[in-house]
């Protein structure tokens, strides 16, 4: 075996170029993949951290069977029947994401947190890094409010003080001690900084919120309990609800799924597409190596000889090939290793928003587990082949004096010419499926968006109603905080509302239209509802259409009024003039009245979610009308938005001290991060068709190359016949498209169905998109024809009496 | 009566190439003893090639029986060729065949390593070989260091370095210049004196009577077959 490699090295060291081109063939192709798996094994592979036994956790949603595919979080009442009387749940608990202010440091800090239910941590199977979990008592009403802090506020906000167990911090303007420190890296659900127990007596809880959902809900299994049980009870449930609240949980019905299930099943489909390209690629890597061997085994093949001659069986010839491709695949691999390191960072990069604490990039032993058995694979793909054909020399003739060698059998050109066309029906595969997913992405960059973000600056600041109970209190901050915003020099107007367009934060409100039957319960329609103030028209530029916008006559105690959009308009009042209508959000009236909503104007579609296939029917009401704790500012401007962040934070602290502003950033830049996924997977596999196509021509370019110098003394006569330049470059080029053609034709049926897997992550376009099904092989043609021409001319400088002589 | 090393027995060869078939060995008989020194003659084209190959166990006959050492290698499995091939052959080729990018040591070295011999014996019986054929010094040299008759050498010094059996020289001298051939057939004939079986193919009636006997082939069939009075003239 040491001869083996001591020869394998030699005989790699002695071929630069051919050593070179195979090793960064294979680290593009090993990296490629493995840069991928991390990302598959951080996403769906990799053990949650600090949760035990992960898959026993479920997380639970709640459904309308008229939608089943679009569920939400739950009410807190369903949650505490679930809590009651599923039995093959151990415990459970729910959260609800708070905004905290942290006062004492030198500007108030917002703080992401949220309420757990106080035995919470108990459910996940997590314990502090420092001091202790909540008591039961401490949701009770009355007791004396504590908080867990993370280890990065702990780190940032306390300085890592090893004291701060038992001491009272300043949470919206409470003083609550700290119990404990959390493990470091650890934020449930996704990033949360702080932790409070869920009061008991929090209204939430009361019966009459049972409609009101937005409660996620995780679950422990009971140890031999099945998902399938756990369903089974659940729908249970779920009928006997429906019975006794039909007018809440009408057709709603519980979803249980794993976490990770739950966590990852919008990207799971993605991720394994992007798994499958990469490994495509890497099949692509494969098939080049194996090709520039096929080549060298030709050229090797008297010395193949010559060792079989001497006594090497064929297993003995196949493992000396074989262990030149391992030492290439291994330095291949080494490479791709290191690259990968790179490349994980750089995709990374890309990501603009905050990863949640359970997602790891960092390579684990299953990446490099993924990167070895690359490595393997690949050296026996691309060795197996080439050796078995070395091994099959024919020893008399290769033996003889005079035999030319190098020349390659036809079976070897067989091979090789059937590798390019395998490497270019990949490629198509790929450059198709990227040309779809730039082509969807475009189609959303595109797509009409309602408003203009452009010279728009935003930020989000708000009272947690902790601070301040009254409704009215936080209006007048909103209201002073405007006009102060309106003063800054430059600013062209300024408004607040509750959600920005395309930040795919949602609020959906269901009504009944006054003078219509009343719905049954869970019939109701459903609208996108925003809280505006009149400035957000202006700023926003969104288009009125009919009637007025909303106005400074809008208070708490004027009529109450209501836009609506102008899909609202055509699927709620198809036929009829909606100017004047009342609706109304409430369930049933209160004391035998409802609140109604007149309609008075008519405005333009604000797309809310950019991946939403169709339009949403939404309604605007005033902000005056229906105040919010928490509102997005924005701020029409000139010249560069993002300059305006100081004064804007300054207005807000004018208005109130202990606010702080976030979330402050260019609106553009709120409507590209809205697509980054799609940018960024649309990025992903074009870079992989980029390097398959790259890949690709380099396969053909070598066939046709190698077939060239073996016809070189044919060529010569055909030269000295007088054959013409342009009829050698014709004669290459028509075999260089044989190749090219079937490829192409194979690769096209192969994208047609490949396109298919793609339907649920396209916008906008069919998954048999006819300019991209007519551009990319057109693409790939060209390309190919480039890879072969260059072969072809080089034939045409071939000298009759050197070719001649080559006999 | 000596021993019968090799024996042939109405050995055909037919090549088929595009529906046409060429009669390269039309029933060769012929029986080669331990010890002995045997020429194979004929004219280019003649087939004296394909016989040697047959002989080596690098190609196999269409029909006929071939019995090496009194055992019948026509139909062996290509590991099995291979094993006796390592064993029992040593081939002297016209063009050398040795591998450019392994020194003269490794490329002696190379059938014992196949033979899977400890590296301290494969030391001894490289050396030994070298030293038979005086080119133990030039160990460390790669093929391309040294002249044709030396390189010759070094593939004579491969042939006998695992004691083979029967050594086949297919026109050990087409590549020479007269004086290495001369030198590389002087080589032969010692190796013959010391016990060595060697067949040899050549065109050149002046090396063919180094052999105490000649097997002449014509169109594929031994026509004479001629018994050298002083082999060493």
């Amino acid at each position: 075996m040491r001869s083996d490699l001591r020869f394998a090295f030699r005989q790699l060291v002695k071929a630069p170029g051919f050593t070179i081109i195979a090793i960064v063939a294979l680290a593009l192709g090993i990296a490629t993949a493995t840069t991928n798996f991390t990302f598959y094994n951080a996403l769906l592979v990799r053990p949650l951290p600090f949760i035990a036994d992960e898959d026993r956790l479920l997380n639970i949603r709640t459904y309308n069977l008229k939608l089943p595919k679009d569920d939400f979080e739950n009410s807190v009442p369903d949650f505490q029947d679930i809590r009651r009387t599923v039995t093959t749940l151990d415990n459970s608990l729910t959260l609800w994401n708070r905004t905290y202010i942290l006062a004492g440091t030198e500007r108030p800090d917002r703080v992401l947190g949220c309420w757990i239910t106080a035995d919470g941590f108990q459910t996940l199977g997590v314990r502090p890094a420092l001091g202790r979990l909540f008591r039961l008592d401490e949701s009770k009403p009355g007791a004396e409010p504590v908080a867990l802090l993370s280890h990065g506020l702990w780190q940032r906000a306390f300085g890592g003080n090893a004291d701060i167990v038992g001491q009272t911090v300043k949470l919206n303007n409470e003083s609550v001690t700290v119990v404990g420190v959390m493990p470091a890296g650890f934020g449930f659900p996704e990033n949360s900084q702080l932790w409070q127990p869920f009061p008991d007596h929090e209204p939430q809880q009361k019966e009459d919120m049972r409609g009101s959902h937005g409660w996620p809900v995780f679950a422990r299994m009971k140890p031999g309990a099945t998902i399938q049980q756990v369903q089974a009870e659940l729908d249970t449930l779920a009928a006997r609800l429906e019975r006794d609240y039909p007018k809440t949980n009408s057709g709603m019905r519980f979803r249980a799924l794993t976490v990770r299930e739950q966590a990852t099943r919008e990207e799971r489909l993605t991720l394994q597409l992007m798994l499958g390209a990469t490994l495509a690629v890497l099949l692509i890597a494969c098939g080049n190596v194996a090709n520039l061997l096929l080549a060298r085994a030709a050229g090797r093949s008297r010395e193949i000889a010559i060792r079989a001659a001497l006594g090497a069986g064929r297993g003995r010839i196949i493992r000396q090939m074989l262990t030149e491709s391992l030492m290439l695949a291994a330095a291949g691999g080494v490479c791709g290793w290191l690259l990968t390191y790179w490349e994980t960072d750089f995709i990374l990069g890309f990501i603009p928003v905050e990863i949640p604490f359970w997602i790891r990039f960092e390579p684990d032993w299953r990446v490099f587990a993924f990167a070895a058995a690359a490595t393997l694979a690949s050296s026996v793909l691309f060795g197996l082949f080439p050796a078995l054909q070395a091994a099959r020399t024919e020893l008399a003739v290769e033996l003889k004096d005079g035999a030319r060698g190098g020349t390659g059998s036809g079976r070897s050109h067989r091979l090789r010419s059937g590798l390019v066309v395998a490497q270019l029906a990949l490629t198509l595969v790929l450059l198709v499926v990227a040309g779809l997913m730039m082509r969807s992405f475009l189609h959303l960059q595109h797509t009409r968006t309602g408003f203009d973000p452009r010279g728009v600056f935003t930020f989000r600041t708000g009272i947690p109603p902790t601070i301040e109970k009254d409704e009215q209190v936080a209006l007048r901050f909103f209201e002073t905080a405007e006009q102060r915003l309106r003063e800054i020099p430059g600013v062209e107007s300024a408004g607040f509302l509750s959600y920005l367009p395309l930040s795919n934060n949602t609020n959906y409100g269901s009504f009944v239209i006054e003078g219509r039957p009343e719905p049954q319960p869970g019939d109701r329609p459903h609208a996108l509802a925003r809280a505006a103030s009149p400035g957000v028209f202006p700023t926003l530029r969104i288009p009125l259409l009919r009637g007025r916008l909303l106005d400074a006559r809008d208070r708490v105690d004027a009529p109450w009024v209501i836009l609506i959009s102008d899909t609202f308009a055509k699927k709620i009042f198809p036929n009829e003039d909606p100017l004047g209508r009342r609706l109304s959000f409430d369930h049933e009236a209160e004391g035998g009245k409802r609140k109604w909503f007149t309609i008075v104007g008519l405005v333009g579609d604000v797309t809310q979610r950019p991946t939403q296939r169709e339009r949403e029917p939404a309604v605007w009401v005033s902000s005056a009308q229906r105040p919010d704790n928490f509102m997005s500012a924005v701020m029409r401007v000139p010249g560069d938005p993002a300059s305006y962040q100081r004064a804007a934070q300054d207005a807000v602290l004018a208005a109130r001290a202990d606010i702080p502003i976030y979330y402050a950033m260019p609106m553009t830049k709120v409507a590209s991060d809205a697509m980054w996924s799609q940018r960024f997977f649309s990025g992903l596999f074009t870079s992989f068709a980029g390097i398959a196509l790259f890949l690709a021509a380099i396969g053909i370019y070598g066939v046709m190359a190698c077939s060239v110098s073996q016809r070189t003394q044919e060529i010569g006569v055909r030269m000295a016949l007088g054959a013409q330049p342009g009829a050698v470059v014709a004669m290459i080029l028509r075999q260089g498209l044989r190749l090219v053609g079937l490829g192409l034709a194979l690769g096209f049926v192969g994208a047609w169905f490949a396109a298919q897997l793609l339907t649920t992550v396209l916008y906008g376009i069919s998954p048999h998109d006819p300019p991209t099904f007519a551009l990319v092989p057109l693409l790939l043609a060209l390309v190919a024809l480039a890879a072969c021409y260059l072969p072809s001319r080089r034939a045409t400088l071939i000298d009759p009496i050197t070719a001649l002589r080559a006999e | 009566m000596s021993e019968s090393l090799i024996k042939l027995d109405a050995v055909t060869k037919v090549f088929l190439t595009d529906e046409v078939e060429t009669h390269a060995l039309s029933g060769i008989h012929m029986e080669i003893t331990k010890g002995e020194y045997v020429s194979i003659a004929g004219p280019s084209g003649c087939g004296k090639s394909t016989l040697l190959s047959i002989l080596g166990l690098l190609d196999s006959p269409t029909d006929g029986t071939y019995l090496l050492n009194g055992r019948p290698v026509q139909h062996l499995s290509l590991p099995e060729r291979a094993r006796i091939r390592n064993r029992e052959i040593g081939f002297i080729f016209q063009s050398f065949n040795l591998i450019g990018d392994l020194t003269v040591y490794e490329n002696v070295e190379l059938p014992l390593t196949y033979r899977g011999m400890p590296a301290s014996e494969r030391k001894a019986a490289v050396t030994e070989a070298l030293e038979k054929v005086g080119m133990g010094h030039r160990a460390k040299h790669l093929p391309s260091q040294l002249s044709g008759g030396q390189q010759q050498r070094v593939a004579v010094a491969r042939a006998l370095a695992g004691k083979p059996a029967v050594l086949l020289a297919d026109e050990p001298t087409g590549n020479l210049d007269s004086k290495n051939g001369d030198s590389v057939m002087t080589l032969l004939a010692e190796l013959h004196k010391q016990g060595a079986t060697i067949v040899m193919v050549t065109h050149d009636a002046r090396f063919a009577r180094h052999a105490a006997r000649t097997i002449h082939i014509f169109d594929g069939r031994v026509v004479q077959e001629q018994v050298e009075s002083d082999p060493t003239r």
